[in-house]
């Protein structure tokens, strides 16, 4: 009885829980000016970081997994349960952003990965010659997902900018359980 | 002693992180261990030490999938324990320290190295003041040379004197808090050590005698440290005592001398210095709560009332998949906790085997794929991802939240009921009893009595070898069990000690011993599910093989000891014949050196030592009175032996000091009667006089130990 109240209240006020899959450069500087929202100095992550980050009345378990080329076939153990995929480009290397869209692409082909959001965080937008978010979604090839919800927004890791927005459109697109 | 490159370390490694690459193996010195290097690297470097400054942990090389079709009798020639070292890929232990160091001037302020050491031997902790030490000179100077340097001090530690303890001496002096039990064995080591004082203390004529004639080397260094004892007499004695004789005391010299503690107790499937205490405590809740997932015929012994470390005990002998969750713990956490089921699996690692084979105390993501190949894998893993995947295992210990859980992607056995499903339980009703029974009649195990005897001695303090102890005994007595069921069922067995396996079976008996034919077949009845459960498994193929070499190999063939002392320690109202019988088995049977160590190992001291043996000394019959004093004069005169006399409860020592010197006043008078008849009529009447007090006392005696017998 109690569970079902609780649940009934929880559909009422929103309170939600989301899984999120962080994937790309500077993504453990995201995940803790988010967590902590200060700028912190982080080391290079061995393996991977988890933390809760509740913004709105959504728990958000924000996992940032390492990118190194040897350990990207580990990231298929993520997908299952996973409801948001944060893809964090930096919008400065233009050299590499044809290797994450085939990245990116390769992800989302995954089964599991079928009813996942995807939110692009276009970092490093303080940084000058930084690509925007128009031309970062034309290289990622994102207007060819049809089925999928997608959103690209800039920000900046070290500043916070544009951080919580992007939370804020995972949290409105949630499916409600 | 022979010794090949690498006797106690076979290999260091070294690994870093880098930003763009991740982990990587930098240095594996002297040569490769056959291991993929990428693979290594992720173990050396675990999850999450990003965030810690040190973490210690543990891993496996060489660990090969056992096929239980290929474990048989005609395969194995030796007792399979041995073939480790025959073998060109033994399982090696490694233990490896990662550090984190933040440096303001490195790339992104912190560089992350590991160093490991592997070696064949389970007591690997040892190494872990030297390996602190090689890692720290790796950071001041990153070279192979280091690792070069680490690997010659290991393996020049000096272990030439070291004992080796067969497996009934290693029981005995694990059961023993006496610290110079065996002491004898170290003589070597006082001669050796004369020697060395001797070396520097005094002249080089001397050594070089010692040394010169080499053909006579032997002769020489005796008498040599005769003579050298008859020298320090006074120094020695000092230096020696109150040291534990559990241990081998040794060192490694690097850079400084680090002393060095060799455990000599360890069973063979004991690695690392794990906590068994520890991984109990964690696991019991204080208020335990009903499990709720699906009934399952080997795990739920006691039903969902079943005790979680139990639970946990037969998930390990039945060969489930156990996870060792430690979300954001440093890898050595879970390590220790796997490390620890291992030893509990295995009766403290001296009962069962083959569960260190099929343990990953610390693994990651990287090593999924080979992991799920595993049957019944034990493994540590830090990233809660696991969590999720339920298909991946059968049994999840969370140690952060102490909780067990069992996964809903269990497989469950077609055989096996649930007792309060059986029929015959079908006259009572079901809704008034239930809550009631549980833990009582239908789940008919003593699991809980145990449980709550081992936390009782875990509240008050009693040691990891007393507990050890427990569950040694425990799996010991689970396996007797097994045995018992398969002669019920199908007629013979090779895991257990059969009537014909002995020669006085038919009077005195085998296994395990039961006050009536009721109890036993309800324990069995009991047991039945995990019994099968177990007797499908890896470890259950191996104890075959190691029991049937057992047979082969025991000392005393005519008895099966363990059964006469279980009979005698819980047994009232044996027959007079069948007791006097047994004690006289024990006299004519128990009689070298070896047959003397293997009684004793069945009667380890923390459980009493000799006292059910010592019954015997209050026992109404007068022949099994002297049976028993025969046996004691026996074990009074074994080096071993004797500290068990020592150490017999007081009561039972003055019982033995006055019978036995009542029958050397006996002795003594018969031999003045033989006296008296050869000088006849010399001094009759002193003698006589001599004589009547002594028959006085005998008297006296004799009819106190009637009054006491009574009492025993």
């Amino acid at each position: 009885m109690g569970a079902s109240v609780s649940k009934a209240l929880a559909r009422i006020f929103g309170n939600k829980e989301m899984r999120i899959l962080m994937l790309g450069l500077d993504a453990a500087a995201i995940l803790y000016k988010l967590k902590l929202n200060q700028s912190v100095t982080t080391i290079p992550t061995v393996g991977f970081n988890v933390e809760t980050v509740t913004y709105k009345n959504v728990k958000f378990n924000v996992w940032d997994v390492g990118g190194q080329d040897k350990i990207r076939p580990l990231w298929r153990h993520y997908y299952t349960g996973t409801q948001g995929l944060i893809f964090v480009v930096d919008s400065q290397d233009r050299d590499r952003i044809d290797e994450a869209r085939q990245e990116l692409h390769r992800i989302l082909s995954d089964r599991e990965m079928k009813d996942c959001l995807l939110l692009v965080f276009a970092n490093k937008q303080d940084l000058p010659g930084a690509m925007s978010p128009a031309e970062v979604t034309e290289k990622l090839g994102l207007h060819r997902m049809k089925e999928r919800s997608w959103y690209v927004h800039p920000s900046c890791a070290t500043t916070g900018e544009g951080l919580f927005e992007g939370l804020n459109w995972l949290s409105q697109n949630a499916k409600t359980k | 002693m022979p010794s090949p490159l690498g006797a106690h370390v076979t290999h260091i490694l070294l690994a870093e992180f880098d930003i763009d690459k991740g982990s990587s193996l930098a240095h594996q010195y002297p040569e490769a261990t056959g291991t993929d290097e990428h693979l290594l690297a992720e173990l050396m470097l675990p999850d999450g030490a990003h965030l810690r400054t040190e973490d210690w942990t543990v891993f496996f090389l060489n660990q090969t999938i056992p096929d239980p079709d290929k474990i048989s009798i005609d395969n194995d020639t030796n007792s399979g324990r041995l073939n480790d070292d025959n073998n060109e890929t033994p399982l090696l232990y490694a233990l490896n320290l990662v550090r984190t160091k933040h440096v303001k001037e490195a790339r992104r302020g912190a560089i992350v190295k590991a160093m490991a050491i592997c070696t064949r031997h389970q007591y690997l902790h040892i190494y872990k003041p030297v390996l602190l030490i090689a890692l720290e000179n790796y950071f001041q100077n990153p070279s192979v040379e280091c690792l070069a340097s680490l690997y010659e001090a290991v393996n020049s530690m000096n272990v030439t004197n070291m004992p080796k303890f067969s497996t009934h001496e290693k029981a005995i002096l694990r059961a023993s808090e006496n610290k110079d039990m065996f002491e004898e064995k170290f003589d070597y080591e006082n001669c050796k050590k004369q020697q060395d004082n001797e070396n520097t203390g005094k002249g080089l004529g001397i050594v070089n005698n010692a040394e010169g004639g080499e053909a006579g080397t032997d002769n020489a260094t005796s008498d040599d440290a005769n003579f050298k004892r008859a020298t320090y007499v006074d120094l020695i004695p000092n230096l020696n005592k109150n040291k534990d004789r559990h241990f081998y005391e040794t060192k490694v010299e690097y850079g400084i001398k680090l002393p060095i503690r060799v455990p000599l107790t360890v069973n063979p499937e004991e690695v690392g210095d794990f906590s068994l205490i520890k991984l109990i405590t964690t696991f019991s809740p204080s208020s335990p709560q009903p499990f709720n997932h699906a009934f399952h015929p080997h795990l739920d012994s006691s039903g969902n009332q079943t005790h979680p470390i139990i639970l946990l005990l037969n998930a390990l002998l039945t060969q489930k998949r156990i996870i060792f969750l430690g979300q954001g713990h440093p890898s050595g956490d879970v390590a220790n906790y796997v490390l620890s089921a291992c030893a509990m699996g295995s009766g403290s690692g001296g009962v069962l085997r083959g569960f260190t084979e099929r343990a990953f105390p610390y693994t990651n993501l990287t090593n999924v794929d080979d992991l799920l190949k595993v049957p019944g894998f034990i493994a540590g893993v830090t990233n809660r991802i696991f969590e999720d995947h339920s298909l991946w295992w059968d049994v999840l210990c969370n140690i952060d939240t102490g909780k067990i859980t069992v996964s809903k992607d269990i497989a469950t056995p077609s055989y096996g009921t649930k007792p309060d499903e059986r029929p015959e339980d079908g006259s009572r009703s079901p809704s008034s009893s239930k809550t009631e029974s549980w833990g009582r009649e239908k789940w008919d195990t003593t699991d809980n009595e145990f449980m709550a005897e081992v936390m009782h001695a875990i509240q008050h303090h009693y040691g990891e070898t007393t507990i050890r102890g427990k569950f040694q005994e425990y799996v010991q007595r689970f396996v007797r069990l097994t045995a018992l069921y398969e002669i019920e069922a199908f007629g013979s067995t090779k895991i257990g000690m059969m009537a014909q396996d002995t020669d006085h079976g038919d009077i005195l008996g085998t296994g395990l011993a039961f006050q009536d034919e009721n109890s036993k077949l309800r324990e069995v009845a009991a047991n039945v599910n995990r019994i099968e459960g177990w007797r499908q498994t890896i470890s259950y193929k191996y104890y075959q093989l190691d029991f049937q070499n057992y047979l082969k190999v025991r000392s005393i063939k005519a008895i099966d000891v363990y059964h006469q002392v279980a009979k005698l320690k819980n047994l009232k109202n044996m027959p007079e014949e069948e007791v006097e019988c047994l004690y006289k088995a024990f006299v004519t049977n128990v009689l070298t050196n070896e047959q003397i160590i293997e009684f004793l190992s069945y009667l380890p001291q923390n459980q009493g030592g000799l006292f059910p043996i010592g019954l015997g000394l209050f026992y109404p019959l007068k022949t099994v009175r002297s049976y028993t004093i025969e046996l004691f004069n026996r074990i009074n005169n074994h080096t071993t032996g004797n500290k068990f006399i020592q150490s017999l409860n007081f009561f039972q020592k003055l019982a033995y000091e006055r019978q036995l010197a009542n029958q050397k006043e006996k002795e003594q008078q018969n031999k003045l009667a033989m006296q008296k008849h050869q000088q006849m009529h010399m001094q009759e009447e002193t003698v006589n006089d001599v004589y009547n007090v002594v028959v006085d006392d005998v008297e006296d005696d004799d009819a106190n130990d009637e009054n006491e017998s009574d009492i025993g």
